[in-house]
């Protein structure tokens, strides 16, 4: 009796698995057919408007002295009105040279401020909390150190403003050390899926693009309404997306606002981020999931899709846990066929979470973005679908672990690869 | 993976001889451990094997004795199959076809005028190298073109041709001409009817004459006056103010400001002509605004009589809030009532209808299609998921941004002298007469100036959706 | 060993009725013709089949030469995880062929921006 009662309970995970996984699958089906022949919704950046909003770019740094320079030169070098522009790059308790390169920004460029802070806890939460106190812009244009926006990219992102529902815009990411190995060139593919198709699609479809919380921006006083940043989660882009949709305020994707980023070039630093990231949207899940439910102003739809949005860094550990499963019947010798298929299915999403997608998502990405021989990567993803399906559940675990012993995660930096 | 691309090249050729010779090892294995080892497990399947028809397939094989040979066959070309799919991104790794990163401009920067000042810019740059035939090279758009420099007043010698011209002083381009590549006039141009240019640039004013077709752009360093019935390509733009008549066709525009003054020869030709369907579907009291030609100024310190506050009459639950500044309305088809109010963003979810006489300090975003009456004033924006109606005499003091598209009524103005706004409507914008937009005006569908805008009934809305 | 095979052969089965409808949704937002899919999906199935023969008999060996103990992992590893990959290579081939001769046609782009 127990025996039965115990592979009841096991098909039955495997058949919750295997619904939760078509669910994202026909998702990603779904953005996939509406980017690639779907009607297109227009972004903000065609208006010209004599009148844009004072912006503020915030760019976090520690030990960013391999990047700095780059960054700080093209961000002082933006078409935008400096009349209406102030850049704060945040030195947060670096050891290296970051300082004196804002320094001699700063001596250059009138509208540079270097916030420098030495004391208190360190991350990027507490370091922007500090500043959009004192920041005298309307909007904050967030950049990681290591980006190289365009001159035209603070205007395109600020222009989406002038709609009064806009809370937040996230632009595109595009890796641009492509070239250095088999892990640059996977991840570039997993953008352009991530961005070219998913954020896309989201936005056309009015459901919930997200704020990565790079090459973005967000309203300078919403966001103080809305308490700040939590220090204590370690994807605060991601907690801000949703405190903002639950309050009634929208977040567009702008495709053209386009930036290059650098992407980690070894296996090791790719799952520190891939963890950190997992870990801290599992964090926001559990903080937001009954608000997105009760939330007033979403429609079913943008709660259905949001919930998704949500539980995507799940889906590894969940899989994980249907492999042992799946392992488990098969010892007991009640694996069936159904069971089996299962796992084609399971793999056939193959790498269908984070910003990542399934592999004909990034096809249609792929064919979208003019690429041609890259696509014939694509089976190469198997390897980064069992990397993941490591470290992403490693994450999530971690992320239950915090939220049942109510642990704060230690702020962790992504290590820079470009040379000097 | 280690960075180093020739590292990982010989990773990838290691592994694979690995692969070869681990076959070649299971093959040179001359024992069974069935044989050799007494394995219950193995021996209760052995009972299992030995029944039917897979017993009966491996006691042929063992009577055989060859097939070993068969799996030295059977072995590589599994491993082949099993390697097969990952050799055309190995081949890549390898080859490096297609490793750039997305090319991003990192120059770019939004400007109405681009054709003309890169167009003008590659001239002048290069006239200075013009040879003896009065002529020099010059790429555009990726190809290298010839450029001729010649007189303006031999223009007409230069029909059909196949290079771009460079003319100096006034030209005076007769009907009937066409010209396939670009033409450039340092002075005012004029072009007469039935002109066809794929583009042009003049450094003064330029006159297009009705039943002209622009093929890409048009530009002047100083005004533009476009007659009725011309078709302006993909961009038409002006340093000063760009005049358009009836019945012409643009996807953009620039001009400071842009305005539809319409010749009143050609109004009549056009009511004569469609006067029967214009009478049967259009409100009398638009058509008698449309004959009028009165302006309606905007007086700030007016204050029409019986204002009232939207929010009074809204449900609470009808109504959020999503900021000090902003309300939300969002059940039913939303009507603002005559000569209201509003100060603040209002967002409507659904369809809405602005009455006449209506002051909005604020932004307007909806959800559904906007339709606003005469007279209405907004000092913001207006934003729409599907399309703007914008009645006659209507003052928008911001940009107008439709993901369907923009109808604007006869004398209304939007933006102001000095600043920049912009119309932009995905599927089409139709402007009726005396209308005045101050900077940019986009559409993907196509844009055309009409008669008479009427109301947005619903196979106009199924054709923009 | 029965079962396992009974197992292991439904399970081809299966897949091989299930790759054709995977590349046919995969395939669809493809600006490609409809007789190049199919061909390709055809293709797709046909290496399945063959590769599933050929893999049941190298297993089959595997399991009476060595141990029955490489069961499970040969299964769960090396069965329905492996037969994605050669579906996934055959879509991505046939997207960068794709990619190469649309890259010649510019009006194909036209409606992005």
């Amino acid at each position: 009796m127990g025996m039965v009662i115990l592979v009841s309970i096991l098909r039955a995970y495997i058949l919750v698995m295997a619904a939760i996984l078509f669910t994202y699958t026909v998702r990603h089906f779904i953005f996939s057919i509406n980017r690639s022949v779907g009607e297109q919704k227009l972004y903000y950046q065609d208006i010209l408007d004599s009148d844009l909003p004072y912006v503020t770019v915030i760019v976090p740094m520690h030990n960013e002295e391999l990047v700095a320079e780059h960054s700080m030169e093209n961000i002082a070098n933006t078409n935008y009105p400096k009349d209406r522009l102030e850049i704060i790059p945040i030195e947060d308790h670096s050891e290296d040279a970051t300082l004196s390169i804002l320094e001699q920004y700063s001596e250059k460029y009138d509208n540079i401020h270097p916030y420098v802070r030495d004391t208190g806890a360190r991350g990027k939460p507490v370091g922007m909390n500090e500043v959009m106190e004192f920041a005298h812009g309307d909007i904050i244009i967030v950049f990681d150190a290591d980006y190289l926006p365009p001159k035209g990219i603070i205007r395109d992102i600020a222009i989406s403003f002038l709609d009064p529902e806009v809370g937040a815009v996230m632009g595109r990411v595009i890796p641009s050390n492509v070239s250095s190995n088999l892990l640059t060139k996977l991840l570039d593919i997993e953008r352009t899926g991530g961005y070219q198709i998913d954020q896309q699609a989201r936005y056309n479809l009015n459901l919930v693009p997200q704020y990565g919380g790079t090459v973005g921006g967000f309203r300078r006083q919403v966001a103080l309404d809305l308490g700040g940043f939590n220090p204590s989660i370690i994807t605060e882009d991601t907690e801000l997306t949703f405190k903002l949709y639950q309050q009634g305020w929208k977040v567009v994707y702008a495709n053209r606002a386009e930036c290059y980023e650098e992407a980690p070039e070894t296996w090791h630093v790719r799952s520190r981020q891939v963890t950190r990231w997992a870990r801290g949207h599992c964090q926001v899940f559990f903080k937001a999931f009954f608000g997105m439910i009760k939330s007033n102003y979403l429609k079913p739809i943008e709660k259905i899709d949001g919930i998704l949005l949500l539980s995507i860094y799940f889906i590894p550990l969940i899989m994980l846990v249907g492999l042992f499963v799946s392992l488990a019947l098969f010892f007991l010798g009640k694996m069936n066929l159904f069971t089996s298929v299962f796992i084609f299915i399971l793999v056939a999403s193959y790498s269908s979470f984070g910003n990542a997608a399934p592999f004909f998502q990034m096809g249609s990405g792929i064919l979208l973005d003019g690429g041609h021989m890259r696509a014939r990567l694509l089976p190469m993803l198997l390897f980064s679908f069992t990397f993941y399906l490591w470290f992403i559940s490693k994450g999530a675990f971690l992320a239950i672990i915090d939220t049942i012993f109510k642990r704060v995660p230690e702020w962790q930096k992504t290590q820079r690869f470009r040379k000097k | 993976m280690a960075k180093n691309p020739k590292i990982q090249k010989e990773i990838i050729i290691c592994l694979f001889l690995f692969f070869c010779l681990f076959s070649c090892f299971l093959l040179a294995q001359d024992t069974r451990t069935a044989d050799n080892e007494t394995n219950p497990l193995y021996e209760a399947q052995d009972e299992v094997l030995y029944k039917g028809p897979i017993h009966d397939f491996f006691a042929r094989i063992d009577e055989r004795k060859d097939y070993r040979y068969l799996l030295a066959f059977i072995f590589p070309l599994f491993l082949i199959m099993a390697v097969l799919p990952f050799l055309p991104a190995i081949l890549e790794l390898v080859r490096k076809k297609d490793d750039q990163p997305l090319y991003v401009n990192m120059d770019y920067s939004k400007d109405p005028r681009y054709f003309d000042h890169s167009f003008r810019d590659k001239l002048l740059a290069n006239v200075k190298n013009v040879d003896q035939d009065r002529a020099f090279r010059v790429t555009l758009s990726k190809n290298e073109e010839v450029v001729e420099v010649c007189n303006a007043a031999n223009v007409d010698d230069y029909k059909f041709g196949k290079n771009v011209l460079f003319l100096e002083g006034n030209a005076d381009i007769t009907t009937n001409m066409k010209f396939l590549k670009e033409v450039y006039v340092t002075c005012t141009t004029k072009l007469h009817e039935n002109t066809i240019l794929r583009g042009i640039l003049s450094e003064n004013d330029l006159k297009i004459a009705p039943h002209s077709t622009i093929v890409r752009w048009a530009g002047s360093e100083a005004n533009i006056f476009v007659g009725y019935d011309c078709n302006l390509g993909v961009r038409c733009s002006c340093e000063k103010e760009l005049w358009i008549d009836l019945d012409c066709q643009f996807k953009s525009l620039y001009g400071h400001p842009i305005f539809t003054h319409y010749d009143e020869n050609a109004v009549l030709m056009k009511i004569n002509e469609d006067q029967k369907d214009e009478i049967e579907s259009e409100k009398d009291s638009f058509i008698t605004k449309e004959t009028n030609l009165t302006r309606i100024e905007f007086d700030e310190s007016s204050d029409p009589l019986a204002r009232q506050n939207i929010g009074e009459e809204e449900k609470e639950d009808e109504l959020r809030t999503i900021s000090d500044s902003c309300i939300v309305v969002r059940k039913g088809e939303s009507t603002i009532p005559l000569n209201s109010k509003i100060d603040k963003d209002i967002i409507i979810k659904t369809d809405a209808f602005i009455n006449r006489g209506t002051l909005i300090h604020g932004t307007i975003k909806c959800y559904g299609t906007l339709e606003m009456d005469d007279n209405v004033t907004v000092e913001g924006n207006i934003f729409a998921e599907k399309s703007i109606k914008i009645g006659a005499n209507c003052r928008i003091w911001g940009d107008v941004f439709s993901q369907g598209s923009v109808y604007i009524g006869a004398n209304t103005e939007i933006g102001s002298a000095g600043k920049d706004k912009s119309v932009i409507g995905k599927h089409k914008i139709r402007l009726c007469r005396n209308v005045k937009i101050h900077g940019y005006l986009l559409t993907e569908g196509g844009g055309k100036t009409v008669m008479s805008i009427g109301s947005i009934g619903k196979k106009e809305e199924k054709e923009d959706e | 060993m029965l079962d396992y095979i009974d197992l292991y052969m439904k399970t081809l089965v299966s897949i091989w009725l299930l790759i054709p409808w995977v590349l046919l949704t995969a395939f669809l937002p493809l600006p490609a013709k409809f007789w190049n899919k199919l061909i390709f999906i055809l293709l797709a199935d046909l290496y399945g089949i063959i590769f599933g023969c050929i893999r049941y008999i190298v297993y089959i060996f595997i399991f009476r030469e060595f141990s029955y103990i490489f069961m499970a992992p040969v299964f769960f590893m090396l069965v329905p995880f492996f037969d994605f990959v050669f579906v996934v290579a055959f879509y991505s081939v046939f997207v960068s062929n794709l990619a190469l001769k649309l890259k010649k046609d510019d009006s194909k782009w036209g409606w992005l921006y």
